[in-house]
């Protein structure tokens, strides 16, 4: 993996100066827009808060060592356990959906695509807001039920941690379909046939050929969806009504009610040191795909 | 077809169309148990399809595929236990050479130690020992066909289809590799079929060759006598290298054949001699002019014009030189002349005035 990149970058090569011409303004917008905000939120986490809800002198570890308590761990372990179980449904789910698109006639594929990603187009907020009025006791589905007689009071659907897991799982969707999907297209079905010849039946066919050459996609796909969902507070506190605390919302609360901003700060490298340690394992699954 | 011999894979009247094009049209043959059959054709001739519709991987339109005296046609791949070897081998990449070669023995749930004892005997067999833990990519192109071989052969079919097994080889190799495979198939003593454009490599390896072209059968006879008797003006054109002459009639001792003027010439029907050198027939020969020799290592190539007609002949090491421009006399022994699909093998009458013997 890593020599091909050095190929790449010897062939584009050309002139060191259009080099610079054309990675310079991605080298800017990184330095203005990523590095300077990390740099400060890793300033942050190292400064004491003080009387006026912000941070300032002087330096402290009090951010990290804030972080030791038992409650935030728990908040720590129950996000991971909410992004897990997330990421576990979004792949039972989107599997099958990545194959029907896959095998859909090829003139219907550009539409069911489209119906996937047409989600994008309309922000998450306003998406889960619509998800509210459906499910809230006077909403649309209750009120249906109702007068269809099947139940009798509404439901509590929504301000659960059933409702949470259901917003994470419908938002999250077309990130753990799309790279499944590519690698489903990218099947060599004459392995399939190679494995049917030698006697493979249905659930062969799909545990010893099917599922490894899609694995690459799997691994893409949970790793697309897991991380997101870590950061995700906006759907626990519109669905779950916030009544379980998340490391979203923690960070949120440290930096907006809680006004503790060095422990936020803390939070949040921590969050990025997770997310960068699974970004590696993704660039692994890179250099699977160029095997498989 | 007489049933007179058990064919153990029959072919009856099969038709299978790909949309409006035909890929094969009455395919009827029968193969003997035993025998190792090359399905020979040029590119899109349906070799393929045939041999697909064999390992039950396509349908045929109508028609009976009969294995063992039964009929498959509606028993799935996975069922028929025929070893199949791909073009493009189809190994499976994320698997290492064992695993691929224990695939079919893994899925017959065969116990581990017997799986064990049938992946070694295999690895010995084709010459892969030591090489079981590494990955496809990890192997030569002489290498992965072995391992494809080796993995079609293990859980012991009695019937092994290979698609052009020695297409993706280079020269060298293939030439090894085509004995190889005779030898092993005939210790084997699978019944097999396999594909090839290449006549070369099915006169050399194949007991039987089934002649395809345009989705139809052209001809099928054993080697040496699909070679020397064509019964069809296609046939008769694939083999050997021939020469096409429009107006066979100017080689005035052939007799004509009424409604045909187009006839082949394959290099081993034609003697040339310098000017200064006996010859049998001299009444019967032309005279041409040499306009190109090409060296062929064992031999020489010469290019002859005769009253326009350009003739290619050969000539022995051992012979004495020919330059190009020289005159030569040019004997010709036998010639095909096409008429239509037909083809008719004309004896100089030179020869047949003296002696009967081809
Ligand atoms: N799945 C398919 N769909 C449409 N046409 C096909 C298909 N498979 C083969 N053909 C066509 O059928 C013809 C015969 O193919 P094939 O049997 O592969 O020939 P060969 O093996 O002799 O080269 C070719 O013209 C090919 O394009
Ligand atoms: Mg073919």
């Amino acid at each position: 993996m890593g020599h091909l990149f050095k190929e790449k970058k010897k062939r584009s090569g050309g002139s060191r100066l259009s080099c610079i011409a054309m990675i310079g303004p991605v080298v800017v917008w990184m330095l203005l827009f990523l590095l300077v905000p990390l740099l400060y939120v890793i300033c942050i986490s190292f400064l004491s808060k003080n009387s006026y809800g912000g941070a300032g002198l002087p330096v402290t570890l009090q951010g990290y060592l804030g972080m030791l308590q038992s409650e935030y761990g728990r908040i720590f372990l129950q996000s991971l356990w909410l992004s897990g179980k997330t990421t576990l449904i979004c792949l039972l789910f989107g599997y099958p959906f990545a194959w029907i698109i896959a095998h859909a006639p090829k003139k219907w594929k550009p539409f069911l695509l489209l119906l996937l990603m047409l989600p994008f187009w309309i922000n998450s907020m306003i998406r889960i807001y619509g998800w509210i009025t459906l499910l809230r006791s006077q909403g649309v589905v209750n009120q249906m039920l109702m007068a269809a007689g099947l139940i009798q009071k509404p439901l509590d659907i929504l301000y659960t941690d059933g409702a949470v897991l259901f917003g994470m799982v419908y938002d999250l969707l077309p990130f753990t379909v799309l790279p499944i999907y590519t690698s489903i297209e990218k099947l060599d079905h004459s392995l399939v046939e190679a494995a049917q010849d030698l006697g493979a039946g249905k659930w062969h066919v799909f545990t010893r050929v099917i599922l490894p050459q899609t694995m690459p996609g799997i691994f893409a796909g949970s790793i697309q969806t897991f991380i997101p969902s870590l950061g995700l507070f906006y759907i626990s506190d519109m669905m779950g009504g916030a009544k379980t605390m998340y490391i979203g919302n923690l960070i949120k609360n440290q930096f907006l009610s809680a006004r503790n901003w060095p422990l936020g700060a803390a939070l949040s490298i921590v969050l990025i040191l997770i997310t960068l340690m699974l970004m590696r394992l993704y660039t692994k699954v890179g250099s699977l795909d160029d095997m498989v | 077809m007489a049933d007179t011999v058990q064919n153990y894979v029959e072919l009856h009247d099969i038709n299978k169309n790909y949309g409006d094009f035909q890929a094969s049209h009455q395919i009827n043959f029968g193969i003997e148990k035993g025998k190792l059959v090359a399905l020979l054709g040029p590119s899109g001739s349906g070799k393929t399809t045939i041999l697909r519709m064999i390992a039950g991987l396509e349908t045929p339109d109508s028609g009976e595929i009969k294995i063992d005296g039964q009929v498959v046609n509606h028993i799935p791949a996975n069922k028929r236990g025929i070893g199949f070897v791909f073009q493009s081998y189809a190994l499976f990449r994320y698997m290492t050479v064992y695993d691929n070669i224990a695939m079919g023995l893994q899925i017959q749930k065969v116990p581990k130690q017997q799986i064990k004892e049938r992946v070694t005997e295999l690895l010995d067999l084709v010459s892969l020992k030591g090489l079981e833990n590494r990955y496809p990519n990890q192997l030569s192109g002489g290498q992965r066909q072995r391992v494809a071989f080796a993995r079609a052969i293990a859980p012991n079919p009695q019937l092994l289809l290979l698609d052009e097994p020695f297409a993706a080889i280079d020269a060298k190799v293939r030439q090894e590799l085509r004995s190889w495979l005779k030898e092993m198939i005939g210790k084997l003593g699978i019944t097999s079929i396999f594909v090839t454009h290449d006549q070369d490599e099915a006169m050399e390896v194949a007991d039987e060759i089934i002649l395809t072209n345009r989705g139809r059968i052209e001809q099928i006879g054993s080697p040496s006598e699909i070679y020397t008797y064509p019964k069809t003006a296609f046939t008769a054109s694939f083999f050997g290298q021939n020469a096409q002459l429009e107006g066979y009639q100017a080689f005035h001792t052939f007799g004509d054949v009424p409604g045909a003027d187009k006839a082949l010439i394959r290099p081993e029907f034609v003697k040339v001699y310098k000017l200064d050198e006996k010859q049998q027939y001299p009444e019967s020969a032309s005279i041409g002019t040499v306009e190109q020799i090409s060296f062929r290592g064992d031999r020489t190539e010469l290019q002859i014009n005769v009253n326009g007609l350009l003739i290619t002949a050969k000539r022995n090491l051992g012979e004495s030189p020919i330059a190009v421009g020289e005159q030569v006399k040019v004997f010709l022994y036998r010639i095909f002349v096409l008429k239509g699909e037909e083809v008719i093998l004309l004896e100089n009458e030179a020869v047949n005035s003296n002696y009967f013997n081809i």
